[in-house]
């Protein structure tokens, strides 16, 4: 018998280890896991674990057995790997990111095509388990991993002691690492982007938290015209990104537009200024700036903001001009103007993401005519046809047909 | 409850537990109004924190006005690196007070 206090406290701690996984890693455990999370749990630690770091290694050795589906093999999406055949061009070199990569199997996968084919790549796997991406590296498969492989790839592979050895050419163009993408982003990981990306079911074992942050930063490492390759489980959390446009079903890969063209051939006269940021500034400017920095510390409204923002943009600091107008719109006291002004300094910096964003924040407040019609113009070009026909629909129910004339 | 809090003299700590968002926020600022009278300082400890969002950062800045207006200090603690990130491209780090852990906090009062 236990009594009740020690089943009250045993449950409450078994609680926060799964808080404690979910803050720190967007996992979650539910009811399909929980029975295999726990008894890892008891056969690791004999008991509980006694630190955070003990924690911490348990999520990154174990707990992947249990939250992720880890049937990996190569060749496991043939779809994705035939659509990927078809479009690459010969010539070309191509930085390709395996998110998710487990044990290195879809990671080798791409490598073993694009070698076939004489396209030169790397491959980068990356991976919230250590004992994964450790397994990667060794790059030491079992038969079952090697089922769906074609005859005309075994070449890739020897047998060695413990199983089959990938080919030692194959890892020098694919690398792996470990990441939390919670505590670290890929953009800081990477300091180049790619020009596709898989994402096989990785995000259905995550939080909302997780998933948004996911997609969000995935999409911030594609490069424009860079394909994103997914699941039909997965699609829906990258259909909402408005630069993302679908050009497959099956497999699903999506295409990120090229925003910079469509924006610089409209906004061309903006251009012709250039150079924004790079301005020198004097002493006296810097001391100014610091006062009502100092000032806002001390102090802060948004009209001495205002201020601010005045001064950097009389002087083209826009960078620092459009923090500060930012922190003026989340403050929640702006007005249209501030929308107006922050969207102007978007334009000026080429951020054009945000721009559509913004654009589309102020249009489902205000609902300007004039606004309204940029902001169709502007998906028209780029060519989100969900997004479009929500927009020509609202203009329709509130100023009757939309003509671009008018 | 999305917080703890802890009163230690005329210093409250709060230590939200859960991620900053409007609803976290919106409970921090309500309970800081209701109490504001009887603290000089109020730390925020961001040690569970993971991410904040647009409308966190809004009730934040609600936050630091409210203190402000009474003269009262507001300092934030234990930031991870992605919230720093997120204050340091928003230039809210140059408005708040921001210290690496609580102790730093009172050794600096």
């Amino acid at each position: 018998m236990r009594t009740l206090k020690e089943v009250y406290n045993s449950s409450t701690f078994i609680e926060l280890i799964f808080k404690f996984v979910e803050y720190n890693y967007g996992l979650k455990i539910n009811e399909q896991n929980v029975n295999c999370v726990l008894n890892i749990l008891y056969s690791v630690f004999d008991g509980f674990p006694q630190t955070e770091e003990d924690l911490e290694r348990f999520v990154e050795n174990n707990l992947h057995r249990c939250i992720f589906n880890n049937e990996s093999y190569f060749f496991r999406n043939e779809p994705q790997l035939n659509y990927l055949k078809s479009v690459v061009k010969s010539g070309s070199y191509l930085n390709i990111l395996s998110f998710g990569c487990a044990e290195g199997q879809e990671a080798y996968s791409i490598s073993i095509v694009l070698t076939e084919l004489g396209i030169r790549h790397n491959v980068y796997g990356v991976d919230i388990s250590e004992h994964s991406i450790k397994d990667a590296v060794d790059g030491i498969y079992k038969e079952y991993d090697l089922k769906n492989l074609g005859e005309e790839y075994k070449k890739y592979f020897k047998k060695c002691k413990n199983g089959y050895c990938i080919d030692d050419g194959l890892k020098k163009n694919v690398e792996f690492f470990k990441i939390n993408i919670l505590k670290n982003t890929l953009d800081n990981l990477f300091n180049f982007k790619f020009d596709m990306i898989f994402c096989n079911n990785v995000l259905i074992y995550g939080n909302d938290n997780f998933k948004e942050y996911s997609a969000r930063q995935l999409l911030a490492v594609l490069d424009y015209n860079g394909l994103l390759f997914t699941t039909k489980e997965e699609e829906e959390f990258f259909q909402g990104l408005y630069l993302l446009s679908r050009v497959s079903d099956n497999p699903v890969v999506f295409k990120k537009l090229d925003f910079k063209s469509v924006f610089e051939k409209d906004y061309r006269e903006l251009y012709e200024f250039g150079d924004w940021d790079n301005k020198k500034i004097d002493s006296d400017l810097s001391e100014n700036i610091r006062l009502y920095e100092n000032d806002l510390a001390k102090e802060f409204s948004i009209e001495k903001c205002r201020e601010l923002v005045n001064l950097l943009l009389n002087n083209n600091l826009l960078s620092e001009a459009k923090k500060w107008q930012y922190v003026i719109l989340i403050a929640d006291e702006y007005n249209k103007d501030d929308i107006n002004r922050y969207l102007e300094i978007l334009l000026l910096l080429g951020e054009y993401e945000e721009y559509l964003k913004i654009l589309q924040k102020k249009v489902d407040i205000y609902k300007d005519k004039d606004d309204m019609k940029n902001l169709i113009e502007i998906l028209k070009k780029v060519g989100n046809v969900n997004l479009l026909m929500g927009y020509q629909n609202m203009y329709k129910k509130l100023f009757g047909e939309y003509d671009d004339k008018d | 409850m999305a917080f703890y809090k802890e009163r230690e003299g005329k210093i409250e700590l709060i230590f939200p537990v859960s991620d900053m968002d409007a609803i976290t926020g919106c409970e921090i600022k309500d309970y800081i109004n209701k109490i504001v009278n009887e603290v000089d300082v109020v730390i925020i400890n961001f040690s569970r924190i993971t991410y904040i969002n647009s409308s966190g950062l809004r009730e934040l800045i609600q936050i630091l006005k409210l203190l402000q207006d009474k003269d009262k200090k507001l300092f934030l603690t234990n930031l991870s690196e992605n919230i720093k990130k997120i204050f340091v491209n928003t230039n809210i780090i140059k408005i708040i007070n921001i210290y690496p852990t609580d102790e730093d906090v009172k050794r600096s009062l």
